[in-house]
């Protein structure tokens, strides 16, 4: 009864030097369905979606964890498992400058579904309509330098999509654009989701962002995932104090001005990660049993938790 | 090609212009380093006084140098390149002559550049941390400060008069003679340019291989040799190109010196015999034919350059 | 600050090692040797370099450890004095362009305006034409001898010094200190001696060394044409150039000066290679 989903578990990247960047990550996402991963920059969540497709960032290397597509097993650190695409941040630097739009995407098809080039040609036109291009058959003569930053982007996803996946990483896909831009390519995303029965794993700094598009939000912290659970429940009544942190800065329109601006200090470096809980430093309210080891939350449940040993003495809810 | 293609050709062809300017402006004030009389110089030890007075009426001595430099220009605009002063031969006809040694020196040379330099390349960028990148990397720095002229008299020992294999100096008839005569030659002038190639390569490979898009490339399951031909090699030769057009004096050297050393009949050979013998309206023409060459080469890189990166055609 | 505490710990570590000596060491160790055979050739060889003799084209033995040459000269003796020649050319060759190109790149990048422009404007001109052609072309014009091939040297190389100093002081000009020695009340020529020169002559000095082995190799090459020293002096290139006639019957004669080109090159390079790292090292630091 349950839909078919992507499984990772127990997902371990390290650096050259020997260091976990993520130690025993696991999450899941239902086709259809939208899992959101919130986090500040170092909090391994990009980290995480490259290296469930296999290709971790430079200097890093995946030590262990499977991922599981449907009922298929694909072992850590194998490139790309079949069904699973991924969207990069930032389209300027992703797309090959020396690639026509219309080849790249048609070859692309042509690997996945070994049709012949004119098949391959009609399909590319296709997943540019699909990503809201018009003009595709001018588009397809393109050179990615010549596309404005939101039709680049729509490319990159269009290229993802060329894979025929039935899973979609996305990787802070919005950040490099600005507002407008951004709440259409989300538009676009939740029109797959609907329209394709893809399953998303939507990546962002930015809480505000992923609280439009996910259905379930994972909030990471230095490597772990410290709270988990439907949108609306952790945007409504976060635990863990770094949660109630970024939902305390997004803009309340009943009280315009009291905005939250920044939590003092700086995440920790990997190679300063301790055991215990790795937010105490910066923690308003630490409390006894910081230090006591804590395994992180394990993505796949996606009822409303949080790994802080101290969430029912702090308020819930909005802090001040 | 487009017609922005032709757009960028002829902005290139503007930049050219400066240069072409400093080159003349170089080789007309190579006149004035000679010491003594430069109108005994140029018309060489055979000349007569008649000779002599001869040429300083034509140098214009007494003129200014603005008129000398200007009747200069004019007559190379004639193609009067002036005469040798050991044969009394133009020197139009002496580079008419002996450019085609020279070009098949410079084409053989480039070719065997890449094919050394393009394996080592491959390794250094694409298996850095082996053994046999490792070993790459100590013969590039030993080659690189190799002098060609001991590596070509090595070499001409080595295989041709020891082994007997191939010949050492001089072209021996035939088109087979020819491609055998310049065996040697170009694997030298290779020796000397492959190891800035293979090193500059590699940079732009490995660039290119940690690259935003080749990540993206292998997302969607580019790979194996797909993966390097596609995304790998086109994005890495147009960097590895310009830097091979800086590389163009150093080439053109190259065909000097192997042109002495193995004897062979080319521009170079003749502006080192010219040289040692003060013949110095041959080293005048040859340095600025040698001058133009260089142009010439960087804008045939640069044209290279853009007809691979599109980038480039359309900013 | 992270560059130097990195290099901290990779010299204590090979220090508790007690690793063998990194190979820029040992060029920098065989490049003191060399020198000192240079200097000291006088006392050092064995014969004079020019004393004929009847025992010619000798191969090596006891009484002439490297052979004799066609003319019966001594080759161990002419090797020192040929390291002796070439260092004593290679040391001004790249020295002059240095100090001509740091004076000409410091008052462009100090005064700006026309004359940067200008040096600006040559620098790029220059890159486009080919600069081993001129010196032999220079040198071709002016006659060999070790003065032509040292102003054919300054002729060509000051350009790179001046685009680098140039390009230096115009970027030091701008930091944070030398604006703050001006506030102190200093007055230019104080500031460009006490603040700026220190500063680009660090990046001059380590390009001074590579240019070494580029003078090393112009020197041997034009004296291998017959285009550099004056015939019968004691030079690596000329050497294998004399010696290139015998080369079937001994090949010695021309494989042992141009392996201590060899030799020398690879030295320079390791010690340039080193010193340039660590500049790099340094300027990345800052």
């Amino acid at each position: 009864m349950a839909a078919s989903s992507l499984e990772v578990e127990g997902l371990e990247v390290v650096t050259r030097a020997g260091v976990p960047i993520l130690d025993d990550l696991s999450f899941r996402v239902a086709e259809g369905q939208a899992l959101g991963i919130v986090g500040e920059s170092g909090s391994g969540k990009s980290v995480a979606l490259r290296a469930t497709m296999g290709l971790p960032p430079a200097g890093t290397s995946v030590r262990a964890g499977t991922v599981m597509v449907g009922d298929r097993r694909v072992p850590a650190g194998s490139v790309t498992p079949a069904g699973v695409a991924m969207v990069f941040q930032d389209s300027f630097t992703s797309l090959d400058p020396t690639m026509r739009l219309g080849s790249y995407l048609a070859e692309t098809v042509a690997r996945h579904r070994g049709a012949t080039i004119a098949a391959a040609r009609s399909r590319a036109r296709e997943l540019l309509r699909d990503v809201g291009m018009t003009e595709p058959e001018l588009r397809m003569r393109a050179f990615p330098h010549q596309l404005s930053g939101g039709l680049r982007q729509r490319a990159a996803i269009a290229l993802a999509l060329a894979t025929d996946p039935r899973y979609l990483l996305c990787d802070e896909p919005t950040t490099a654009l600005d507002v407008t831009l951004q709440a259409r390519i989300l538009a676009l995303l939740k029109a797959r989701q609907g329209a394709a029965g893809l399953g998303l794993v939507f990546v962002s700094h930015d809480i505000a962002v992923v609280s439009q598009i996910a259905d379930v939000v994972a909030v990471m912290y230095a490597g772990r995932i410290v709270e988990i659970g439907p949108t609306a429940t952790v945007i409504g009544s976060p635990r863990h104090p770094y949660a109630q942190a970024l939902v305390a800065a997004l803009p309340d329109l009943d009280r315009p001005g009291t905005r939250f601006l920044s939590i003092a200090g700086t995440p920790p470096d990997p190679s300063e990660f301790t055991a215990g809980c790795r937010f105490q430093a910066r923690c308003g309210h630490p409390g006894t049993g910081c230090d006591q080891p804590l395994a992180g939350l394990d993505g796949r449940d996606h009822r409303h938790r949080s790994d802080c040993l101290h969430e029912d003495t702090h308020p819930a809810g909005r802090a001040s | 090609m487009e017609g922005s293609g032709w757009r960028l050709l002829g902005r290139r062809l503007l930049q050219v212009l400066p240069v072409l300017g400093l080159l003349l402006v170089v080789v007309f004030a190579l006149q004035a380093l000679i010491p003594g009389d430069p109108a005994r110089a140029i018309a060489g030890p055979r000349a007569t006084e008649a000779q002599v007075a001869h040429v300083r009426a034509d140098l214009g001595l007494d003129e200014t140098v603005t008129t000398r430099f200007a009747s200069y220009v004019g007559r190379l605009a004639g193609g009067d390149l002036g005469e040798s002063n050991r044969s009394d031969v133009p020197v139009t006809q002496i580079i008419g002559q002996r450019v085609g040694v020279t070009l098949s020196l410079l084409l053989g040379g480039l070719v065997a550049s890449v094919l050394l330099a393009g394996p080592a390349a491959l390794v250094l960028a694409l298996r850095p941390r082996s053994r046999a990148a490792w070993v790459i990397e100590r013969v590039l720095s030993v080659a690189i400060n190799l002098p060609s002229f001991w590596v070509g008299l090595m070499l001409a020992t080595v295989v041709g008069l020891r082994a007997g294999l191939l010949p050492v100096g001089g072209l021996e008839p035939g088109l087979g003679g020819h491609l055998r005569s310049y065996l040697l030659p170009c694997l030298t002038i290779g020796i000397s340019l492959s190891p800035f190639l293979a090193r500059s390569a590699a940079t732009s490979l490995r660039e290119v291989v940690a690259s935003d898009y080749v990540v993206t490339a292998r997302s969607v399951g580019a790979s194996g040799t797909f993966l390097f031909r596609r995304h790998l090699l086109r994005n890495a030769l147009p960097p590895t190109v310009t830097l091979l057009g800086f590389q163009a004096g150093a080439l053109l050297f190259g065909t000097v010196i192997v042109e002495q050393t193995f004897a062979l009949p080319g521009l170079g050979a003749e502006m080192i015999t010219a040289a040692a013998q003060r013949d110095f309206p041959v080293v005048q023409g040859l340095t600025l034919v040698f001058g133009l060459g260089i142009i010439v080469f960087n804008l045939l890189a640069d044209v290279a350059v853009s007809v691979l990166d599109p980038r480039t055609r359309t900013a | 600050m992270s560059q130097a505490v990195a290099g901290v710990h990779a010299s204590s570590r090979s220090g508790r090692r007690m690793a063998l000596p990194r190979f820029h060491q040992v060029a920098a160790v065989v490049l003191v040797l060399v020198a000192v055979v240079a200097i000291a050739a006088p006392w050092l060889a064995p014969y004079s370099p020019s004393a004929q003799s009847l025992d010619q084209i000798r191969p090596p033995s006891g009484a002439h450890a490297l052979g004799t040459d066609a003319l019966g000269r001594d080759i161990l003796s002419r090797m020192m004095y040929a390291l002796r020649t070439d260092l004593l050319l290679i040391v001004p060759a790249a020295g002059l362009p240095m100090v001509v190109g740091t004076v000409v790149g410091t008052l462009a990048g100090y005064a700006g305006g026309v004359l940067d422009a200008a040096v600006r404007w040559i620098a790029d001109v220059f890159q486009g034409l080919p600069l081993y052609i001129f010196l032999v072309a220079l040198v071709a014009a002016m006659g060999r001898g070790p003065a032509s091939l040292l102003v054919a040297f300054t002729a060509l190389g000051w350009i790179v010094y001046a685009r680098l100093v140039r390009t230096e002081v115009r970027r030091i000009k701008t930091a944070g200190f030398v604006e703050a020695a001006y506030l102190l009340g200093r007055s230019s020529p104080q500031v460009l001696v006490q603040h700026v020169l220190p500063h680009a002559l660090k990046q001059t000095a380590t390009y001074f060394v590579l240019d070494l082995g580029m003078a090393l190799q112009g020197v041997a090459v034009l004296s291998f044409f017959n285009l550099g020293v004056k015939s019968g002096t004691p030079e690596l290139g000329a050497m294998v150039a004399d010696a290139q006639i015998f080369i079937r019957s001994s090949t010695w004669m021309v494989a042992l000066p141009g392996a201590a080109i060899v030799v020398l090159g690879v030295c320079i390079a390791a010690v340039g290679d080193h010193l340039s790292s660590r500049t790099r090292g340094e300027s990345d630091g800052r």
